[in-house]
């Protein structure tokens, strides 16, 4: 048996396995898949838009602080419309994503917490494919008097599947803000 | 003994020296393929019964007056398979030979595997030791060994910590080869199969000037056992089985040789594991299974003084996470902590959902040793891996993993040995290795960029051996290049740090008394940062924190003193007390910092990684005592102080305060049995208190206080059917099923350990 050329061979293999991975010097830009980094929500009645309350973190869970981060300023004693956008901004151009959760709406579930805030009512008004609330869309009711506090808008992803006793608990948050409220 | 040796040798120089145009000698070193320690007092004949050597404590036989070309020598050892080999001499030359090991060890079922006589404190695990671990991953199997714990996250990942300290600052060698692999996260366990190794060596405190960079706590040596070089075609089947996770290993290898003058010998081996939901005590903790698949195939080639070796290593697995650990943000966090049962709870399944880890690692190694002559012989390797990680969150909106990571690594060793007998070694070698880091697409922010690094090392190491000492002195200079990539918006960013340092180590070892030694070594090790240190910015997912590194950080630094004191009075008593403190200048830890990051999914805690000195002093106590021979009573002690000294304050996660005792009862049953044995043992984890404590910000701290105190029983039996040679094993774990968390395991905040696990081993012998 030859054993040298043998090891030889062995050797110029391993070398060749070295063989430079190409894109090491040449990574990809740094941007997240289906990552959310910037909430809208408009409040229309009748069709037309009211107000926009915005939080944008266009870095995502960097670094960073959020760039614009609104209170939601309502009147009192209406009715509104509101109407949820996603959008992932770590991506040029930025990408859409509420259709997105719109069709995986079975696995989602926006949840709403007034606290401080008295008589606020917020209801959702879309369903799934199940016929279970999402909440990218919904209908908010405002009390008579004047008041003041915040309102926790969370996102739950609930990836086995939602079920009618699915609330703010369960499976894991996409999105939880808490906006400060007026209403006045 | 060794007199006697020595005078035979004599006489057979005596007897030689009939044949007077024969003049050539035969240097012979003679090593055990279980121990690989050198054989003493082992009988070398000429085929012709006309000469006889005996080898010295050292293992060496000086064959003199030999005749150019061939002949046969037979050598034989107790407890060792007689040796026939051929050899083919033209000049005064030099030979390695293993003998293969076929004695039963006695006393291996016992707790101490210190290696006397290295002027370095290391400790070797093997045997019946090794083999009432077998199952276990690397990190619980190493906790054997006195001094090292174990950094989880969860029952299934693990990570050894030696002396406090875990991840990039230990250096895991497997098969001459240092690991590489994406070392610095807590959650990486070590890509490791534990069957593939027979011998598992722990170097407590620095040891950069042999194994390199990184190497500020300690190092894992792996070996396999040696290739064989007898002509039979052998084998071994192992099995083991856990009650707790229905976790099943399958284990099996197979070897040969040609057994000719020219030896070429070969392994092949492989390993199956799949377990199922863990059980704590009351719940299923959902989607924690896990499997594994591993194999490796070796091929040894010996001709004259040339060995020559090949090998390839795979390994893979899936690790199923707990969804309850993988949290969003604090909120989440600080619901899970507060609740009493897991918010996960699940069923007993072997299925593994999001979130998972999966990840591959295969190593090809080429290198060989030749003896030129009774004083100079040299090594040399080379050797690939490729490493390959992937980490998928909970959500499953894409296929992407959340990270997904290559790395490979190419790396070399070219080494010089010069014996000047007398017990002197002198060591010179170089190494060299090229590694690159690459992000694959994934569906999240990069946390660790792609970067190439070049590391050239060179190191001197000199040893003696004299009268009762064994002195040992070493030097090295390291040159690290390290070059980042990252794209920002379309920006390529360019980085480069280049790292240089210069270690020492210095130690001594000294037999006061017959069976009484000290060890005082005094080490210097030195570490890069971590690209995680360096670049961090954003969120670590699943860990709910927002890291942010430094990349102008500088090396760490560290400066170690060990000194042990071990004694052992026939196997009667014995006892061994090692004193440690490391000293690290610019230590890299994560620092909480206010105010917390918001993000659109709500609060983050906020760390930074900063740069101070530490110091890490412990004392590590273990005794036997076995008066009548049949029980063996233990005693174990680990102590760690570890501060950061620029704040005054205590490191986080470092090892809480553990006491373990327990006795061995090694009864006396009939011949059918070889040395069985029952063992029990007690150990108690203190609450870790030595935490740190802001004053100013007591919310910063930790998430949570750390876990109360905890004791746990373990029941162990064993024995080894003489006949069959089956050996067989059994063990049981938290045999009170206690409700209980450890401070080192990062899921204490969401749910506790994992509760009664009974264990049986086997390990079934082949021979054709």
């Amino acid at each position: 048996m030859k054993i040298l050329p043998f090891f030889g061979y062995t050797i110029v293999a391993l070398l060749l396995f070295t063989g430079c991975k190409k894109n090491v010097d040449n990574p990809e830009e740094d941007s997240a898949h289906n990552a959310i980094t910037t909430f809208s929500i408009k409040f229309s009645q009748g069709g037309v838009v009211k107000y926009e309350a915005v939080f944008d973190d266009p870095d995502g869970a960097g670094g960073a602080s959020p760039i614009r981060f609104d209170e939601i300023v309502l009147a009192p004693g209406q009715t509104y419309q509101a109407s949820i956008t996603l959008t992932n901004k770590t991506k040029t151009p930025p990408e859409d994503m509420t259709a997105e959760i719109r069709a995986a709406g079975h696995q989602h579930l926006f949840y709403f917490t007034p606290s401080g805030v008295t008589g606020l009512t917020i209801t959702a008004t879309d369903a799934d494919r199940m016929g279970l609330p999402i909440g990218l869309e919904s209908n908010w009711i405002t009390p008579a008097s004047t008041q003041a506090g915040t309102t926790r808008i969370g996102l739950r992803h609930i990836a086995t599947g939602k079920s009618s006793g699915s609330g703010p608990t369960s499976g894991h948050s996409d999105i939880q803000i808490d906006f400060i409220t007026k209403i006045q | 003994m060794v007199r006697t040796g020595f005078i035979l040798i004599l006489l057979g120089f005596i007897w030689g020296v009939g044949a007077q145009d024969c003049n050539l000698t035969l240097q012979l070193t003679l090593i055990d393929d279980h121990s690989r320690e050198p054989l003493e007092g082992a009988t070398i004949q000429l085929k012709d019964k006309k000469q006889i050597w005996f080898s010295t404590s050292d293992g060496k036989a000086n064959l003199t007056g030999l005749c150019p070309g061939k002949f046969v020598l037979e050598i034989s050892h107790i407890g060792c398979e007689t040796r026939i080999v051929e050899i083919n001499i033209q000049n005064s030359t030099a030979r390695e030979i293993l003998l293969h090991h076929v004695k039963i060890e006695l006393g291996e079922v016992s707790v101490t595997g210190l290696r006397q006589g290295e002027a370095q404190v290391q400790e070797t695990l093997r045997g019946s030791k090794l083999f009432a671990t077998r199952g276990m991953n690397l990190a619980q199997s190493l906790e054997a060994v006195n001094g090292v714990r174990t950094l989880s996250t969860g029952s299934t990942i693990g990570k050894p910590v030696i002396h406090g300290l875990h991840s990039n600052r230990i250096v895991l060698v497997t098969n001459g080869v240092k690991l590489e692999s994406q070392a610095w996260g807590t959650d990486h366990a070590p890509e490791i199969d534990p069957y593939n190794f027979d011998k598992f060596t722990v170097i407590k405190g620095a040891a950069s000037v042999r194994y390199g960079a990184e190497a500020i706590a300690g190092v894992v040596l792996a070996e396999p056992r040696p290739i064989p070089h007898e002509k039979e075609l052998h084998g071994e089947l192992n099995l083991a089985g856990f009650s707790n996770n229905g976790l099943g290993v399958i284990s099996g290898l197979l070897e040969g040789a040609n057994g000719k003058s020219t030896n070429i010998g070969w392994r092949l081996q492989g390993t199956l594991k799949k377990g199922g939901s863990v059980r704590i005590p009351g719940y299923w903790l959902a989607n924690t299974a896990m499997d594994e698949a591993n194999f490796s195939a070796a091929l040894g080639i010996q001709k004259n003084q040339w060995n020559w070796d090949a090998s390839f290593t795979y390994f893979s697995t899936k690790l199923g996470l707990y969804p309850g650990a993988h949290v969003d943000n604090l909120d989440d966090l600080n619901n899970a902590i507060a609740s009493d049962k897991p918010l996960f709870p699940g069923t007993f399944t072997y299925q593994i959902g999001r979130p998972y880890q999966q990840a591959n690692h295969w190593i090809a190694k080429a290198g060989g040793k030749v003896i030129w002559n009774t004083h100079h012989s040299s090594s040399f390797w080379i050797a690939h891996q490729e490493n390959q990680r992937e980490e998928f969150d909970a959500r499953a909106f894409n296929p992407f993993p959340e990270m997904s990571l290559e790395m490979g690594t190419t790396s070399s060793e070219l080494m010089h040995s010069i014996e000047t007998g007398k017990g002197m070694v002198w060591q010179n070698g170089v190494n060299f290795s090229f590694q690159q880091n690459i992000n694959n697409p994934s569906s999240a922010r990069i946390f660790i960029r792609n970067f190439e690094t070049w590391n050239l090392g060179g190191f001197s190491i000199f040893k003696m051996k004299s009268g009762g000492f064994t002195n040992e002195a070493g030097l090295r200079y390291d040159y690290k290049a390290f070059e980042s990539f990252y794209r920002n918006n379309s920006d390529l960013i360019v980085h480069n740090r280049n790292f240089s340092n210069m270690t020492a180590t210095l130690g001594t070892h000294y037999e006061i008394l017959p069976g009484m030694g000290v060890t005082l070594n005094l080490a210097s090790a030195w570490r890069p940062p971590a690209p995680n240190e360096l670049y961090a910015n954003g969120l670590h997912q699943g860990l709910a924190a927002v890291e942010i590194g430094n990349q102008d950080f500088k090396a760490e630094k560290a400066t170690n003193i060990n000194f042990q004191i071990n004694y052992k009075q026939d196997s009667t008593f014995s006892f061994e007390l090692s004193l440690y403190n490391n000293r690290i200048k610019d230590f890299i830890y994560l620092q909480p910092v206010l105010p917390p990051a918001l993000t659109i999914n709500g609060y983050y805690p906020r760390f930074e990684y900063r740069q101070t000195d530490a110091n890490l002093a412990g004392i590590d106590f273990l005794t036997t005592f076995n008066p009548w021979r049949i029980i063996e009573m233990y005693a174990k002690v680990n102590l760690l102080f570890a501060k950061n000294m620029a704040t005054d304050n205590w490191l986080i996660w470092m090892p809480a305060d553990r006491l373990e005792t327990g006795f061995t009862w090694f009864p006396n049953l009939n011949q059918k049995y070889t040395r069985p044995y029952l063992k029990t043992g007690f150990a108690y984890t203190k609450q870790q208190d030595r935490i740190p404590e802001d004053k100013d910000n007591p919310e910063w701290n930790d998430y949570a206080p750390p876990p109360p105190a905890y004791g746990l029983i373990t029941l162990e039996a064993g024995t080894i059917f003489t006949k069959s040679k089956i050996q067989a094993g059994f063990t049981v774990y938290n045999l009170t099923n206690a409700q209980y968390r450890d401070y080192m395991n990062r899921f204490r905040y969401f749910v506790d350990e994992a509760g009664l696990n009974v264990a049986l081993r086997l390990k079934i012998p082949i021979n054709f």
